[in-house]
Parts: structure tokens; C-alpha cells; sequence
């Protein structure tokens, strides 16, 4: 099924570094920890624990299908093996547009961060062609990274998450140092506000998005079934745990606005804070990479089950990667900026607008997903009270924090996201219609079947590379 | 060397229950469900499945084609087989030294 790629070859620590470099902590920890403290107030570390703990549950509950087979679809099989191929193709549809959201704000963002860090060193803001320039030269580094097969790039994405969180720690503990942390001021909850404690939960899973990301590497890692929920599981606790130390460090300088100077707030030109600010840029470069990297295997999962063309299942003999589906995305992966630059916009504006519908999207999927947890397991006869609990949590909590995020786009004056919402509703209905005139259902939602070389098959002698 | 975060607590009880799985999975053959080995052994259901997802993780037992049934897996055959002894030692030999006695 998913024959071509480089089978059992990533680590469990490079499928966490994976997962990390998608949710991209240490820019978050960065910025929304700080503004973590506008937004909701006293409080703000309740947030953070609510948004962290449902995307855990979430992450359990995704869980319960990465223990149980293996695929390059990640969600869009599991929600399809649970709810059937029209909410498997409603949630391909929005995986596609979540993952290529993410890949253009990683490049759009290390142009900018790049951008920042030259006015740091005391050179000139870049014009908004330069930047445009950045984020194709940034496209082609990671097709680089990319093409060198996937144990290179979750070694870049591990190497890079490495040099970024160790920035971000050495950035808190200068803080720290400096302003010292009150944490009975910070973990009081007094004239906390449950409405803004909420509307700061939906913020952090928001910053959380992507964590699923690793399961995509499914066919790739090193004992999948273990390796794969796992990783899922802690690169969320990774970034609770920054989220968390962020928001109480955050907190006796919650009014100042840093503007990307940490080091010399209030100051042009500042050493220090360029070099984070290069730190961030390589983190986001990761976040193209790995966001890139799961867009390729669920094109290529799309092509392999027969209902996109044959050509993007493609894998490349040497580089066993998903090559045609890489190239593929590329055109897509470049137009925001490009298009950006021809109406004379920064690269970043068009890649943010993206971003804030994909995660709602994104959010909604997961919602979606959850929920298949139950009709899946019970289809198994593996039905369990724990299960049961996963999914609804997911269900219900995801349900209400979109709903949180959705109000505050609304009250902001943006409608648009409800009409991207319905467009990728509307796309996978159509999917499905056309997949049934050319009678393709049955394809959807495949998994990997074990080889004949893992299992004992009484009366056999252990084979080769068959399918069992 | 796995992980034994699943057997921290009452280790004996666990191992067997472990090799219990095992042996109802090789005695039934290829494609038992979790329900038939629900039926099978003397122990509760969230035991069972608690156990059967361990040793999934650990690839002693491999899921059927469709995700229901369980078969051994290939771990399990690389304990049958064992390290490749010496061809010096003959199969029907012993593998101890003879001991001296004087």
C-alpha cells in the first residue's frame, strides 16, 4: 500500500522534534504567552493548563488509532475508518488546507523573523520583494532538506527544535532573572474571568495545533504502534510545559510590549535579540519542513488509494520520499508570497489570514476525528469506558473552545473563516460525489497490511517482503 | 530493550498474564478476537485489552488485516529462534561444558 517509503527508520525522539517543529513552541512562547496576559487577565496560567490539557485528551484520543494500524493519512484515515469516507474526505480537505497553511506561514515568518534580525544587527527593514525572495529561497532549502530523505529532515527538524528551545530557555531565565516571578501574584485567580479564561484556552490550543503531525510518519517510524501516540502525546506536554514556564515568567512584564527585543527592550540594534530572532526563523524553517513533510504523505496517501492520480504516489528510489507529491505542492506552497509580492502586500499578510482559518479548521477536524474514535473501537469489540471518555472530552471541549475562538473572530469583524469553513465541508461532499460516479469509495481510508516478515504464520516459514 | 512501564506494578502476575495472551493467541491460530480472548481467559476485560495493546506496541502480537483479529508476531519468532549458536556445537549435543570430576 504505502510501498516506497523508508520503513521503520525514524526515532521516537525525531517524531516528537516532528510534532514540536509544527507547533513551533518557542515562537509561541514568545509572543502568545506574553499576550496570554492581555487577553484573559488574572488567570492566564488556567488557560494555559485547559488548552494544553484538551489537546492531550485529544492526542489520547488520536491515539487509540495510532496504536491500532498504520498510515500516511493520519486524520483523515482515522476519520474515516471511524465516520465513514464523507467525513474522512471532509477531514482530508481540511488537512490539506491546514498543512499548507502551516507550510506558508513557516516561510512567510522566517522571512519576516530574518527580516527583524537584520534591523537588530543595525542594517535596513528588507522591501517586501526581499522578503517575497526569502521565502523562495526558504522554499528551496527545505525541498533540499526534503529530498535528502526523511531521516535527514527529522534530524534537521530535531537539530533545529534543539537550537530554538534552548534560545527560548536561556530568553526566560534572562527574564526571569531580571524581573524576578511572583508566582503567588501569577497563580492567583483572583478577578479571574471564566469567559477570559476560556477565550485564552482557545488561544493556547490554537498555538498547540499540528501536534497530530508525527502520525503522518506512521509507516516511517521505528515501532509505530508504541512510538506514534507517544510522541503525540509529549511533544503537547513539550509545549504545555513552555507555555506554562512562559505565562508565569511573563507575568510581571505583561504590560510592556517586548516588540522582539528580550534582551534590550526598547532598543533598535540589540546582538542578542537578533540571534533569537535567527533561532525563531530556523524554528520556522522546521515548521515548513515537518508541515511539508505531512502535507507529501497525505497527498501521497490520497494518490495511493486510487482518488487522486496515480503520478503523486510516486516515491523516489534513492530519497524514498514522496517526491512527485513534494513537487506537486510546491506551486501552491509559493503563490501566497508570490501573489503577495505582485500587489505589493509583506509575504506575511496573505499566510496569516491563512493560518487563523486553518486553525479553526484544523480544530474543527479534530473535533471530527475524536468523535471516530467511538464507532471505531466499537466496531473491534474494543469498546471501553476510557475510550468513551477520550472521545467525548475531545468532542465536547474542542467543540466549545472553537466555538470561543469563532466569537472572538466575529467580534473582530471577520466572517471570512465560516465561509472557509463551509467551502471545505462543501469540497469534501464534492470529493465524495465524484469518487462515487467513478465508483472509487472503497479505496478510502486504507491501511498498511502487516508484512509476512512480521508476523508467524503457522505451517510457513518466514517470507520475504509480502503483504500478509 | 522495551520499555517496562507496563509492568511496573505486580510484576509475576503481569508476565503471566502476558504469556497467557500469548498462548490463547498461538493455541486459537491466526485472526482471535479480543472478545475470544476476553472469553478465553480468567481475567477482566480492561486486563485483556490493556495487555493485548502492550504487546501490539511491542510487535509480539501483529493485528489481522482487518484490525479485529490478532496474530504472533515476528518478536515472538525471534525468541523461538534464539542467537545462532556455534557450528562447532552439534544440534543433538549438550550445551553445557562436561563437568570434571576428579
Amino acid at each position: 500500500m504505502f510501498d516506497g517509503l523508508d520503513r521503520r527508520s525514524v526515532g521516537y525522539g525525531d517524531l516528537v522534534a516532528h510534532s514540536v517543529a509544527v507547533i513551533c513552541p518557542s515562537a509561541s512562547a514568545l509572543s502568545t504567552a506574553f499576550s496570554l496576559h492581555r487577553v484573559v487577565g488574572p488567570g492566564a496560567w488556567l488557560s494555559v493548563l485547559i488548552g494544553v490539557g484538551l489537546c492531550w485528551v485529544l492526542a489520547a484520543a488520536f491515539g487509540e488509532f495510532a496504536s491500532r494500524f498504520t498510515a500516511t493519512g493520519s486524520l483523515y484515515t482515522y476519520a474515516a475508518k471511524g465516520l465513514g469516507p464523507t467525513a474522512g474526505l471532509v477531514v482530508g480537505c481540511a488537512l490539506l488546507l491546514g498543512y499548507l497553511s502551516l507550510v506558508d506561514y513557516g516561510l512567510a515568518d522566517a522571512s519576516n523573523q530574518v527580516g527583524r534580525a537584520a534591523v537588530a544587527f543595525g542594517g535596513a527593514q528588507p522591501s517586501a520583494p526581499v522578503l517575497a525572495l526569502l521565502v523562495v529561497l526558504g522554499a528551496g532549502v527545505c525541498l533540499l532538506v526534503l529530498w535528502r530523505g526523511i531521516r535527514w529532515s527529522s534530524r534537521f527538524a530535531f537539530s533545529a527544535e534543539a537550537v530554538a528551545l534552548a534560545t527560548l530557555l536561556v530568553v526566560l531565565a534572562t527574564i526571569a532573572a531580571r524581573h524576578g516571578v511572583d508566582l503567588p501574584a501569577a497563580l492567583s485567580l483572583e478577578g479571574a474571568e471564566p469567559g477570559k479564561v476560556l477565550r485564552g484556552a482557545a488561544m493556547v490550543m490554537t498555538v498547540v495545533i499540528g501536534f497530530e503531525s508525527c502520525a503522518a510518519l506512521a509507516v516511517e517510524a521505528e515501532q509505530p504502534f508504541r512510538s506514534v501516540p507517544r510522541a503525540m502525546r509529549t511533544s503537547v506536554l513539550i509545549t504545555g510545559g513552555l507555555l506554562l514556564g512562559s505565562t508565569l515568567v511573563a507575568g510581571p512584564i505583561a504590560d510592556h510590549r517586548l516588540r522582539g527585543r528580550w534582551f534590550a527592550p526598547g532598543e533598535v540594534v540589540s546582538f542578542p535579540d537578533g540571534l533569537v530572532l535567527l533561532a525563531i526563523a530556523l524554528s520556522y524553517v522546521a515548521l515548513a519542513v515537518c508541515a511539508w513533510t505531512a502535507l507529501s504523505r497525505l497527498v501521497f496517501a490520497f494518490a495511493r488509494e486510487g482518488i487522486l492520480p496515480a503520478v503523486l504516489g510516486r516515491t523516489g528510489r534513492r530519497s524514498a520520499i514522496p517526491g512527485a507529491a513534494l513537487v506537486a505542492t510546491l506551486p501552491v506552497v509559493l503563490a501566497p508570497p508570490l501573489v503577495a509580492l505582485a500587489r505589493g502586500d509583506a509575504p506575511g499578510a496573505a499566510s496569516y489570514d491563512m493560518l487563523v482559518w486553518a486553525t479553526v479548521i484544523l480544530m474543527t477536524a479534530y473535533g471530527i476525528t475524536a468523535l471516530a474514535v467511538v464507532p471505531f473501537t466499537h466496531r473491534l469489540g474494543e469498546f471501553t469506558a476510557r475510550t468513551t471518555t477520550l472521545a467525548c472530552t475531545g468532542v465536547v471541549g474542542t467543540a466549545v473552545l472553537t466555538w470561543v475562538d469563532l466569537r472572538t473572530n466575529f467580534a473582530q469583524g471577520d466572517h471570512d473563516v465560516l465561509t472557509v469553513l463551509a467551502a471545505v465541508a462543501v469540497a469534501g461532499l464534492c470529493w465524495r460525489a465524484v469518487l462515487a460516479r467513478r465508483d472509487a469509495v472503497s479505496g478510502i481510508g486504507l491501511h498498511e497490511a502487516p508484512l509476512r516478515s512480521e508476523v508467524l504464520v503457522p505451517g510457513e516459514p518466514p517470507g520475504g517482503e509480502q503483504r500478509g | 530493550m522495551a520499555d517496562d512501564a507496563g509492568f511496573r506494578a505486580r510484576q509475576p502476575a503481569a508476565v503471566d498474564s502476558a504469556f497467557a495472551v500469548l498462548e490463547a493467541v498461538a493455541g486459537h491460530g491466526p485472526g482471535i478476537t479480543s472478545k475470544q480472548l476476553v472469553d478465553a481467559l480468567p481475567m477482566s476485560k480492561a486486563t485483556v485489552y490493556r495487555i493485548v495493546k502492550h504487546l501490539v506496541e511491542q510487535e509480539y502480537l501483529v493485528r489481522t488485516p482487518d484490525l479485529a483479529g490478532f496474530m504472533l508476531g515476528r518478536r515472538v519468532l525471534d525468541l523461538a529462534r534464539g542467537p545462532v549458536l556455534p557450528q562447532t556445537v552439534e544440534s543433538q549435543s549438550h550445551l553445557g561444558a562436561p563437568e570434571r570430576h576428579s
